[in-house]
């Protein structure tokens, strides 16, 4: 806390100015009391408008104001214009898409029909065709009954073999 | 304490009918907080004309009533500064204050005056000042803009920006902090004031 009979800081001061001090009764009674205070404090606010004053004199020229409210008015007689500006790069992209295709697909160019997928023709099998072709394809080459005959020329061949050593 | 001040309602349509007149009163004021927000006059230009263009805008969509016409203007403009600064486009292209509009602003200043020296010191603390600026953040800096150049309260600022009151005094506070040394030169607390007043 700070002691009445003090002077005011300058970051006191300065708190005090923007409000951050908060309301304080003894406030006023210390600037009345203190000379030395009341004395900066009002040199401070003087200062304060003073400076305010002077920025806001030099802020702006009447033709700017002009100018703009010009602009402001142009804007609100001519949205659609404003909106037509606010989607031309949107537009833009959107012809340069549409080129770019035109140019990978000129209209005189027709494709060759593309194969019929393998995955196609395998659906319009049935589950039955399918399983006799799968194990066609695991089971040997010629039927099992087969095998006694096979048997008998391969037993005829190698007696041929042993003949002619 | 705040609801027993009256507050001045005006409605829509009859703010609309008179838009270019309530324009030209406002415009001088909108642009300044744009200025010191975005220390940057063709930016505050720019978005000078959104604000306006805006508020006409909502004019047309409101049927009902506004409240302190002016302090909605004022929330328009420092969202409007906000949104600018917030944009990465702006970031990039942000620049700093051309010498050639200090130059114009200086002498476009009035010079007949008690006391022409210090009235140029305090231009150029001024410019200090809005350099500084740039080092706040975007509410920090529409906190101390309507506090030190419109002299808005606490809580008017507070309802302005849409924030409470003690994250406002936070802003501001903040704000200050980092502009002790430019603030006191203006108010000529800093003991070197003299010093470089003489340069």
């Amino acid at each position: 806390m700070r002691e009445e009979t003090r002077h005011w800081s300058d970051d006191d001061l300065l708190r005090r100015t923007y409000g951050l001090a908060g309301e304080d009764t003894s406030a006023e009674a210390h600037l009345d009391q203190c000379q030395e205070c009341g004395a900066r404090w009002r040199q401070l606010q003087s200062r304060r408008a003073n400076a305010v004053s002077l920025a806001e004199a030099g802020a702006v020229s009447e033709e700017r104001l002009q100018r703009q409210r010009a602009a402001v008015w142009e804007r609100i007689e001519r949205p659609h214009a404003f909106w037509l500006w606010k989607w031309a790069p949107a537009a833009a992209a959107a012809c340069m898409l549409a080129a770019g295709v035109f140019l990978l697909h000129p209209p005189g160019f027709s494709p060759q029909p593309r194969p019929l997928p393998v995955s196609t023709a395998a659906a319009q099998l049935s589950d039955a065709q399918l399983f006799n072709d799968v194990a066609a394809l695991s089971s040997p080459e010629a039927p099992l009954g087969a095998a006694p005959i096979r048997g008998l020329f391969e037993e005829r061949r190698e007696t041929q073999e042993e003949v002619v050593f | 304490m705040m609801a027993e001040q009256a507050v001045a309602v005006t409605p829509a349509p009859a703010l609309l009918a008179r838009f270019a007149s309530w324009m030209a009163g406002e415009q001088r004021r909108i642009f300044f907080i744009c200025q010191k927000m975005l220390n940057d006059t063709d930016e505050a230009d720019s978005a000078v004309q959104d604000t306006f263009f805006k508020a006409y805008q909502a004019l047309e969509r409101h049927t009902g009533e506004i409240e302190e016409p002016g302090r909605w203007l004022t929330r328009i403009a420092v969202n409007t500064c906000l949104d600018r600064l917030r944009s990465k486009r702006w970031q990039f292209w942000r620049k700093r204050p051309n010498s050639e509009d200090e130059e114009t602003i200086l002498a476009m200043a009035p010079s007949a005056s008690p006391d022409a020296e210090d009235q140029a010191f305090a231009r150029q603390v001024e410019q200090r000042l809005a350099r500084g600026l740039e080092t706040l953040s975007g509410r920090q800096r529409a906190v101390f803009t309507l506090r030190h150049y419109e002299d808005r309260g606490l809580e008017e600022i507070a309802q302005i920006l849409e924030l409470d009151v003690g994250t406002v005094k936070a802003h501001l506070s903040r704000a200050l902090a980092k502009l002790r040394e430019e603030l006191k030169d203006l108010y000529g607390m800093s003991k070197n004031t003299l010093e470089k007043r003489r340069k």
